[in-house]
């Protein structure tokens, strides 16, 4: 399925792919137009904060051609491949441009772990290149304390910002931060409403191109460009294909969906941070802006690297039933453990309701090396298969 | 002649030994009685449950245990059965896996682990809270986790400030939100086992801890002035471990005083537990408690002796708190917030590390770096780097503390013994 025909005939499809393609212009932009950038290192980075501070918020994500000669010097073996491509892109071993700063998130663990070796390093080799860090330290168990403790995570976060940016950052500047992401937000929604309709008329890698290309581009391009294209798609060919929902490690490129589209499926959700995860929760309107941001990253939809089995359970139950997926892939790569945890109490839930599911882990990154997942996945949308390949 | 089973011959840990069978015999006939009984992870403050009087194990310990007693093999394959995953997590996962053996009460070691009422685990790394959770759902325990927080500041020294000065040590709001964090814990367990915490009852606690660790710390001061040293690690690991986790009763410290006074009288009378002592190692990881014998397997053919684990090593410089009646939660929360960091945040654990091998004129360091687990990350370039800039050759090399399928003794001990003869007899600091 891939990228059809009716999307690269689309103008806005065209430049937000570009945009999802083309990482690295971000940063080039932005230095060109004179403004400082912010990478995101975890998804509890909050770039309304950012985009406050009249900077520009970069998605730290994998190179997948890097040699990854950086963290193969200082990371253990027990990273997960992105995270050390993640890893050796801050620590200078990539081709991107560096952000001017980079913000980390305990939105998983590995981040942490990350966070804790290039601020050594940093400490270390005071010459190393690594831009200045800091830590955002939220908490994601759902409590109060807990919530009062990101509050203050977040003051920090912004005395951070305004010492980087050398301004102010007012509670206007928020609300503006803020109504950026949530117009993107709302203009995803309607993506969503399309992929998740009777026919759907957006294909999972399509869906990663155009959610994905606004960590890429300002937000409020992005939202025109995805509510022009979301008009035109509703004149795209309907898929067909056993309907699935993607569970399991987020997908920083289209190529394991590629793969499961290609064996007879549409992609019409999934639970992970490059795709529907990433915009579900609004913040709040009425509330104080800090104290909004703060508990739409500490509330945002269950991840696996922070939920409890049974949250996990249940937020897969409520996932599949919004978008009637027929079918589940659950897909982790090597080292991103945790998810492992859920996988047999959401297969057993999954089979109560009667939809079949496949699970993939320990798989290698990037997604080409996995000798045998086309046949595996084309094998379990061909039958009525529960295979479990490892 | 290697042996298969290591040979201990102290004392005090053959009493300790005895004392933890006694002792989890009589928490099995408490929990049997109906008493509530909670199962925890090796950093939640369990001072807290010891001041309540509420029985519990430490994960850490019962994995050992199960570990020692050769049952993982067993455990990982009902995991297995279960859908689970038989790779991940060995160290925390035991337990559960254990809870699926339908057979436990006549299988499990010591008449196997009591169902807990209570499970409670820090939330450290992105798998323990969902391990613990199924663990607790086998059992019908209620689950509590407290959160882990980042430390900011890093003053390098920080075995200079902890028993003093943890204001100094800690950032201010970390240390506030840790004694929130202990409030609701209490609150927690006053409402589940109906028994009333006493702040007294815990500043008693506290001080005895802080005698049991004051014999900890001249146990160290010992084996680190003494050459040939008395002990190695296979008398020290399991003598301190035991009672770490008893830490807080009577029995504890006089354990502890026993411990060093069985040492010290070694020590006076040149007893060595390696007469032909030529090298002083240190190991750098979890005990390898399905194979005890490894740590003694270079000590006849070169003389080369485990002095030196963070067993005995963090009970001398990690635990004590002075000062605890000004306040006690506080003094506690001081203790346990830094469990995490000292071992396993960068630079805290490589200063150390380096400092202690100084300290205890350590000539190589076989560091173990265990299979799946994403806590025990802990920058072992920045570790290796700084002992190695010190002179100090390191061997790093992966294996599973609990879990003994994919050990391979014969192949271990000759990347140690490599190790020794190229590194330490050639080119280390006698080299
Ligand atoms: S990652 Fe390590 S600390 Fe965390 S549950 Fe697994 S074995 Fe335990």
């Amino acid at each position: 399925m891939v990228i059809r025909t009716c999307a690269r005939s689309s103008g806005a499809f065209m430049k937000l792919l570009y945009c999802y393609q083309n990482r690295d212009e971000q940063i080039k932009r932005a230095r060109k137009a004179g403004r400082l950038t912010v990478g995101r290192l975890g998804f509890g980075v909050p770039e309304e904060m950012i985009l406050a501070a009249g900077m520009v918020p970069v998605m730290i994500c994998a190179e997948r051609t890097s040699e990854l000669s950086r963290a193969d010097k200082y990371l253990e073996y027990s990273f997960a491949p992105k995270a050390k491509a993640w890893f050796d892109v801050l620590a200078g071993g990539g081709k991107s441009p560096l952000p001017d700063f980079v913000a980390a998130a305990d939105s998983e663990d590995v981040v942490n772990r990350i966070y804790y070796y290039l601020r050594e390093i940093s400490r270390t080799e005071p010459d190393c290149g690594i831009p200045p860090l800091h830590f955002v330290d939220l908490l994601f168990s759902r409590h109060m304390m807990y919530q009062k403790w990101n509050y203050a995570a977040l003051e920090r976060f912004l005395g951070q910002l305004e010492e980087w940016s050398g301004r102010r950052i007012s509670e206007e500047d928020l609300r503006r931060g803020m109504e950026l992401v949530e117009s993107r937000r709302t203009a995803l929604l309607e993506i969503s409403a399309l992929r998740r309709c009777a026919e759907p008329k957006i294909s999972g890698c399509e869906a990663l191109v155009i959610i994905g290309s606004g960590f890429f581009m300002p937000p409020e391009e992005h939202a025109a460009l995805v509510r022009e294209l979301a008009d035109e798609a509703h004149g795209w060919p309907s898929l067909e294909g056993r309907r699935v929902f993607f569970c399991g490690g987020a997908q920083e490129d289209t190529a394991v969906y590629e793969k499961i589209e290609a064996a007879g499926a549409v992609v019409v959700s999934e639970d992970h941070n490059w795709g529907d995860r990433c915009y579900e929760r609004a913040a709040a309107k009425n509330a104080e802006p800090l104290k909004a941001i703060a508990d739409k990253y500490m509330l945002a939809g269950v991840s696996a690297q922070k939920g409890l089995v049974a949250e996990r359970v249940e937020a897969l139950r409520a996932g599949v039933a919004a978008c009637s997926a027929q079918s589940v892939v659950f897909y982790t790569d090597e080292y991103e453990e945790a998810a492992s945890w859920d996988y047999p109490s959401q297969k057993e839930m999954l089979d109560g309701e009667g939809i079949g599911s496949v699970c993939f882990c320990k798989m290698k990154y990037p997604a080409e090396n996995n000798a045998g997942l086309d046949k595996a996945l084309s094998d379990f949308f061909r039958g009525e298969g529960r295979i479990n390949a490892k | 002649m290697r042996s298969e089973r290591a040979v201990k011959k102290l004392r005090a840990t053959a009493e300790a030994a005895a004392y933890q069978k006694q002792w989890f015999r009589e928490t099995q006939q408490r929990v049997e009685s109906g008493e509530d009984f909670a199962y925890v992870n090796a950093d939640v403050p369990m001072e807290i449950l010891r001041a309540m009087d509420i029985p519990f194990v430490v994960n850490q310990w019962w994995a050992a245990i199960c570990g020692a007693k050769q049952m993982t093999s067993k455990y990982f394959g009902l995991l297995r059965e279960a859908g689970y995953r038989d790779d991940l997590c060995s160290y925390c996962a035991t337990a559960f896996a254990e809870s699926l053996d339908t057979d436990d009460r006549l299988s499990g070691p010591w008449g196997g682990l009591p169902s807990p009422t209570i499970s409670i685990t820090r939330l450290a790394c992105d798998c323990q809270g969902k391990i613990f959770e199924l663990f607790s759902k086998r059992h019908g325990a209620q689950l509590y986790t407290l959160e882990n927080t980042v430390p900011r500041k890093l003053p390098l020294k920080w075995w200079e400030l902890d028993w003093d000065n943890w204001e100094e040590l800690y950032d201010t709001d970390r240390l506030d939100f840790a004694v929130e964090e202990l409030r609701c814990l209490i609150r927690f367990l006053e409402e589940k086992t109906g028994r009333m915490f006493d702040i007294n009852r815990l500043a008693e606690v506290m001080h005895l801890i802080n005698e049991q660790e004051s014999y900890y710390l001249k146990t160290r001061e010992l084996i680190a002035k003494t050459s040939p040293a008395p002990v190695t690690v296979v008398d020290t690991i399991n003598a301190v471990m035991q009672a770490q986790w008893q830490r807080g009763t009577q029995w504890a410290v006089d354990h502890a005083a026993g411990l060093y006074g069985e040492i010290k009288a070694l020590a006076e009378s040149g007893t060595a537990a390696v007469p032909n002592e030529r090298y002083r190692l240190m190991w750098l990881g979890r005990g390898l408690w399905h194979d005890f014998a490894f740590y003694q397997n270079f000590e006849e053919k070169y003389g080369a002796a485990f002095v030196w684990s963070m067993y005995l090593a963090m009970g001398a410089d990690a635990y004590i708190r002075n000062n605890v009646d000004a306040d006690p939660l506080r003094a506690l929360a001081a203790r346990y917030i830094g469990m995490e960091d000292f071992l396993h945040c960068p630079p805290w654990n490589a200063q150390w590390f380096l400092k202690e091998a100084v300290h205890n004129n350590i000539d190589g360091v076989v560091y173990m770096v265990p299979e799946n687990c994403m806590q025990a990350v802990e920058g072992s370039y920045f570790v290796k780097k700084t002992l190695e800039d010190a002179g100090i050759p390191v061997l790093i090399f992966r294996a599973d503390p609990v879990d003994a399928r994919k050990w391979n003794r014969d192949t271990m001990t000759a990347l140690v013994e490599e190790f020794i003869e190229d590194r330490i007899m050639g080119g280390g600091k006698n080299g």
